[in-house]
């Protein structure tokens, strides 16, 4: 597969040399190449499903490895691993539903029994414990599959069991890949539309003359902000400036643009001001399974000035930024130092920072966090594209988007999964 | 002294009658009253000041029984009956303008597109936040009812004639509201020596509120009502309890609130209180006449007002103390 091999060295340099901004085009890029991966791999006749998540599992334990810190890559490899477990089940119930319509009709006419396939008990209750899931929000109010209250339909013969199960699966060979191939698009353009979506909300929690402050650019917040202001809400807008980008310079003009009233201050002013506040809008990095927030460097100085001002704390995140990971999990990097020259300019203070003088240590040292953690009892809502949450139910949305046998994403040994 | 006795006589029964209203007219009455003691009081050669404070403390005695609650005292002793009396005098000017002098510091604390919460009726505050609005600042104010009195509609309609933004609502509504809310004033009944404010009933729950909330609970308060004594002293009484005529129509009522029925005991009680204690924790700041304070700091301006023998005020069987 040279095409697929060259778009990954691509992606994975990109990923290492920090060319790709901002979790949702990084989500986009991954999806797009876990597309790819996914037509070029070929298939076996049997256990198709295993097939797919191994080659997956390949490309995405790499793709995790060149950059750790930005979680979204490994979110998406995770939803896609889900969804090819979840389009293989549902296929599985899909055949022995029809598998069992037909083999009741074949219980009339023996002499038709070798041309139609069909399964003995064992298999049927093999097929119906696999097709118990884990409950979760999306399926707890689905239909239980007919196969489950199969009746019990024996026959005779071993080979007929094997010919049953190969044909069982070549009727699905075909539709597997395509099926998760839709399912990856669609799963793209979730992560397009995020913010649509995320701004359709914004009209019933910002009302009129409230003030809103933020920290920084994000694109999210300026979409929702947006929204409410074409729904005719009058409000006011605090932009901390987010040292040391300043990227709420560009968020001020942007909103200026917009005609909004905005008003941009130091992040040293925040506490000053949080009292006029009404409520604070930001975006995040990535949020993790207990509802702490990966946010940008500054936010958790704000959290704290909101809860004691008890201002409430608004986070938007798209789902693709949901990590199933804990933030104590070892495998989670929760920030990265960037270069000092975002501070300080190398030329007026290169005898500070020199390691040849002295002893060869530097006097000064210039630390340049990207992140800040947030802990989930300062976050008073979420806001994703279902809809607003409570930190503490965000752990429930992972048991929708992702499987417990991904959360670790290493190739095993063994060939199947 | 009969002219005096009579005053006194008279003082002394609308107190008990609570026919007068008001920490304001209360404590200016008894300066006045007392100034007319002091004139009268024939004083010895030797030892004026013990002969002024006792027959001071004789009055005084009978005003703080008639109306414990009302625990406004003044107590100065100067050397000579002159000095004493003018001192009374400025006492008394102090008293009656308190108000402006309060008033006069509401720009430092009010400002542009505020707004302001209070509850009930207080002159204190009506003057303050007139007093802001004619140095043209511009800000709204909610006015919570104040039940069962419902004084609160009584300062709507006061302010809405001086041309402020006003919104009346239900004490149920404060917590409601306070969210939007940028500052709360309230005027006190009294503030005792920890910090702690009597205050009209339903402003312990507006303090809460705002401290939730983190709003600051702003007290304004003349320092007539400065008491010298602690909430825990067994001679405050904190509360007292009016007639639940005020919630209730006695007709609609009767065979409820019936002590004859049943056992002789009624199934419904009303319970009518007058005050509220709000403690220092949840106050922010004091506004007097001498200017803003903390609450941990009222004790200190104790020592400008009052002298420590005077917190009992019992005359004592010795002519000299």
């Amino acid at each position: 597969m040279p095409d697929t091999q060259a778009l990954v060295n691509d992606f994975l340099n990109k990923l290492k040399k920090r060319k790709i901004e901002g979790s949702q085009a990084t989500a986009k890029q991954t999806a797009e190449l876990l597309r790819s991966v996914i037509s070029q791999t070929r298939v076996p006749y049997t256990n198709q499903a295993g097939a797919l998540i191994d080659s997956v599992k390949a490309v995405g334990e790499r793709l995790i490895a060149a950059n750790p810190v930005e979680l979204a890559v490994g979110n998406i490899v995770r939803r896609v691993l889900h969804i090819i477990r979840e389009e293989d089940l549902s296929l599985t119930n899909a055949a022995m539903a029809g598998l069992n319509l037909s083999a009741v009709s074949d219980d009339e006419d023996d002499a038709d029994q070798a041309d139609h396939p069909v399964l003995s008990a064992a298999a049927v209750a093999a097929a119906s414990r696999s097709t118990l899931r884990p409950p979760s929000l999306q399926t707890l109010l689905e239909d239980v599959p007919e196969a489950t209250a199969v009746p019990h339909t024996t026959s005779s013969g071993g080979d007929s069991e094997g010919k049953s199960k190969s044909a069982d699966k070549s009727s699905r060979s075909k539709k597997l890949k395509h099926d998760v191939i839709e399912a990856v698009n669609e799963l793209i353009q979730d992560i397009s539309t995020c913010h649509e979506q995320i701004a359709e909300q914004a009209v019933e929690h910002i009302h009129q003359n409230e003030v809103i402050l933020t920290l920084g650019s994000s694109r999210t917040v300026l979409e929702f902000l947006c929204a409410a202001k074409e729904k005719k809400r009058s409000f006011r807008v605090f932009v901390a400036e987010g040292a040391p980008r300043y990227q709420g310079h560009l968020l001020a003009k942007e909103l200026v643009t917009r005609g909004l009233q905005t008003t941009l201050i130091t992040d040293s002013a925040v506490f000053a001001m949080i009292s006029r506040v009404n409520m604070v809008i930001v975006g995040a990095h990535a949020v993790m399974a207990n509802g702490g927030v990966i946010a940008p460097i500054g936010l958790n100085m704000v959290a704290l000035a909101a809860q004691k001002h008890a201002v409430p704390f608004v986070v938007l995140a798209g789902s693709h930024k949901l990590c199933p990971l804990y933030p104590h999990n070892p495998e989670v990097l929760l920030n990265e130092l960037r270069s000092p020259s975002e501070l300080l300019d190398f030329g007026e203070f290169s005898d500070c920072l020199d390691f040849g003088s002295g002893d060869g240590a530097p006097l000064l040292h210039v630390v340049n966090p990207t992140f800040d953690y947030v802990p989930p009892k300062l976050v008073s809502l979420f806001i994703t594209d279902t809809g607003g949450h409570n930190p503490s139910y965000m752990y429930r949305l992972i048991a929708d988007y992702y499987s417990a046998d991904d959360l670790v994403v290493q190739r095993r040994s063994t060939s199947g999964n | 002294m009969p002219d005096t006795q009579a005053l006194v006589n008279d003082f002394l029964n609308k107190l008990k009658k609570r026919k007068i209203e008001g920490s304001q007219a209360t404590a200016k009455q008894t300066a006045e009253l007392l100034r007319s003691v002091i004139s009268q009081t024939r004083v010895p050669y030797t030892n004026q000041a013990g002969a002024l404070i006792d027959s001071v403390k004789a009055v005084g005695e009978r005003l703080i029984a008639a109306n414990p609650v009302a625990a406004d005292k003044s107590s100065r002793s100067k050397k000579l009956k002159h000095d004493v009396i003018e001192a009374v005098n400025e006492l008394i000017q102090d008293i009656s303008t308190c108000h402006e002098q309060i008033a006069e510091q509401a720009v430092e604390h009010i400002h542009q597109n505020e707004v302001i919460l209070t509850l009930g009726s207080s002159r204190t505050v009506l003057e303050f936040l007139c007093a802001a609005k004619e140095k043209k600042r511009s800000f709204r104010v909610f006015v919570a009812e104040g039940a069962p009195r419902y004084q609160g509609h009584l300062l709507a309609k006061e302010l809405v004639t001086r041309g402020l933004q006003t919104t009346l609502i239900t004490d149920s509504a404060v917590f409601a509201m306070i969210s939007r809310v940028n500052m709360v004033i309230v005027g006190a009944h009294a503030v005792m020596a920890n910090g702690g404010v009597i205050a009209p009933i339903g402003l312990n729950m507006v303090a809460l509120a705002a401290q939730k909330h983190a709003v600051p609970f702003v007290v304004l308060a003349g320092s007539h009502k400065l008491c010298p004594l602690y909430p825990h002293n067994p001679e405050v009484l904190l509360n007292e309890l009016r007639s639940p005529s005020e919630l209730l129509d006695f007709g609609e009522f009767s065979d409820c609130l019936d002590f004859g029925s049943g056992d002789g005991a009624p199934l419904l009680h009303v319970v009518n209180p007058t005050f509220d204690y709000v403690p220092p924790k949840l106050v922010s700041l004091f506004i007097t006449d001498t200017g803003g304070h903390n609450p941990s700091y009222m004790y200190r301006l104790i020592a400008d007002y009052y002298s420590a023998d005077d917190l009992v005020v019992q005359r004592r069987s010795t002519s000299g103390n």
